[in-house]
């Protein structure tokens, strides 16, 4: 492995604040695909570790959109129609 | 892409207006808020579950009333400021400073905390009581 290969982005701060305030197991794949891109660029696979690190920042992503679009759903529910809370007595 | 144009853009102006709400709004007495989907479902707590009272405490200045509400809010946000501070400095040092996020079994390590508590904070028993929000 070259020294200055810089390791590609492996999204684990993103994933641990997704599960923190996402509440959501999306969080946690993140955290595990962000594993991977470490171990495959401690072994020096540089072409491996940025393929783990799309798919990493593909499920961070796709849980903090997830959780972004459910909070906006729930404020607009709250603030237009005043059911937010009775919603949730609901379920 | 645009959606990556969003990823970029988005989050420093959610986290200001997020920052303002949940300093301005007690989440334990209003109604704003969502509460967590699992919890009302399952009837069990998430790792996440008292994040948002933990976040307004801790804007308050009360980190033990945070850690009472999830001890992961506090401890996210020390891995957050590690993570920022390693890379500032090496971004002007030759000679890089180790980042222990990058270390292969970090992540996991990480991930086994977060499913321990998981499960630790449900287990109905007299000293578990206080990892439930």
């Amino acid at each position: 492995m070259e020294q200055n290969q810089v390791p590609p982005k492996n999204w684990l701060v993103e994933s641990i604040l997704v599960t923190i305030f996402c509440c959501l197991p999306l969080g946690i794949v993140g955290i595990i695909n962000a594993s991977n891109v470490n171990t495959r660029f401690a072994a020096g696979d540089y072409e491996g570790a940025q393929k783990a690190s799309q798919e990493a920042g593909k499920w961070t992503k796709i849980g903090f959109f997830v959780s972004l679009i459910g909070g906006v759903l729930y404020l607009i529910l709250v603030f237009f129609f005043g059911v937010g809370a009775a919603l949730f007595e609901f379920l | 892409m645009l959606i990556d144009k969003v990823f970029k853009y988005g989050p420093p102006i959610i986290i200001v207006i997020l920052v303002v709400l949940y300093f301005t709004i007690n989440p334990s007495n209003s109604d704003i808020f969502p509460s967590c989907p699992f919890h009302k479902i399952t009837g069990y707590y998430c790792p996440g579950c008292g994040s948002q009272r933990a976040f307004y405490q801790l804007l308050h200045l009360n980190p033990i009333a945070s850690l009472k509400y999830n001890p992961l809010l506090i401890a996210g946000f020390i891995v957050l400021i590690y993570n920022l501070s390693i890379r500032l400095v090496n971004r002007f040092r030759t000679k890089k400073i180790r980042n222990l996020l990058h270390l292969p079994k970090t992540p996991l390590i990480i991930a086994g905390v977060i499913i321990v508590f998981w499960i630790a904070r449900n287990i109905d028993y007299p000293g578990f009581h206080m990892l439930a929000p």
